[in-house]
């Protein structure tokens, strides 16, 4: 329960720095250059919803051994659906304003290929490893050294 | 049955003879244990004739239709073994479970890749690609000793 608080606030920290600048980045684009303060508890909010389900989809809690595509794509989807639902609710903006609809579905896709993309350079690496400790254990264990 | 080893200074090779008087399913097994333990392996080839392969010239092995098929570099060779009699015998070797139909011999492996699955893929020396389920990528790991997180 402690782990799961401290990673739950770690997250929730985490989520909350890149939420406000992409939101800052949002308000920007429409012309505002200030943020409320009950925004920011807002998006607080979403960061705090956005943890929990990170931690349900990133950890062996609720899904065990998933491949992390799939909890990739299952934590954007889900975290997709319910953050809007939350930001129409919220009224952060309306179902009206179809430019801000657009700038979160296109944060959503490149964050989704941006985490496939440093899942990829992070196996490149891994694999490069696991050669390593292949080659070592090769010669450790070579047929014939004990025979 | 008795066991008689007879030590002579002046042979290169060990030599096992098995006499009997007829060759019964115990005498079968005898053979089959003994050549297993020399690290060969009997194969059937396609004109009924049996060749010896050696442990370290497989690369893998792998059960196709309820008959196991071992692979060289190039060749591949059918045998009467069961696949878990050779993953028990050839352990010692550096086979590894792949997959529930395949064991692959660790020494042939030129290098490994994570793939987005979790799975494994092995390059082989012969150039051949072999899939090492996620099952099997945890005991492949806990072998080289890799500590990894997601891959």
């Amino acid at each position: 329960m402690k782990l799961f608080l401290i990673e739950l606030r770690n997250k929730t920290a985490y989520f909350f720095l890149w939420l406000v600048i992409v939101w800052i980045i949002i308000y920007l684009l429409n012309g505002n250059n200030s943020i409320h303060v009950y925004v920011l508890l807002q998006l607080f909010f979403l960061s705090f919803v956005g943890a929990l389900l990170f931690y349900l989809f990133f950890t062996n809690k609720l899904m065990k051994n998933k491949s992390f595509t799939k909890r990739l794509t299952y934590f954007i989807i889900s975290c997709a659906f319910i953050e809007s639902a939350l930001i129409y609710w919220f009224r952060l903006y309306g179902i009206e304003a179809v430019k801000s609809w657009i700038i979160f579905l296109l944060v959503v896709i490149i964050l989704y290929v941006l985490s496939l993309g440093i899942f990829c350079i992070y196996s490149h690496k891994a694999g490069k490893r696991y050669t390593d400790l292949l080659k070592i254990y090769q010669q450790d264990n070579r047929i014939g050294k004990d025979t | 049955m008795q066991i008689r080893i007879d030590v002579q200074q002046d042979i290169n090779e060990t030599e096992v003879k098995i006499t009997c008087n007829k060759i019964d399913q115990e005498i079968l097994n005898l053979e089959r244990h003994l050549q297993l333990f020399s690290k060969t392996l009997p194969t059937k080839q396609k004109d009924g004739k049996i060749t010896f392969v050696s442990a370290k010239d497989i690369y893998y092995i792998e059960v196709v239709d309820n008959r196991t098929y071992i692979y060289g570099h190039s060749q591949i060779y059918e045998t009467e073994f069961r696949l878990y009699e050779l993953e028990e015998k050839l352990a010692s070797c550096g086979f590894i479970r792949a997959s529930k139909s395949l064991i692959m011999n660790i020494h042939m492996i030129k290098s490994l890749k994570p793939e987005l699955n979790r799975t494994l893929l092995a390059l082989l020396k012969n150039g051949e690609k072999v899939n090492i389920s996620r099952q099997y990528t945890k005991e492949l790991k806990k072998l080289l000793g890799f500590k990894g997180g997601w891959v």
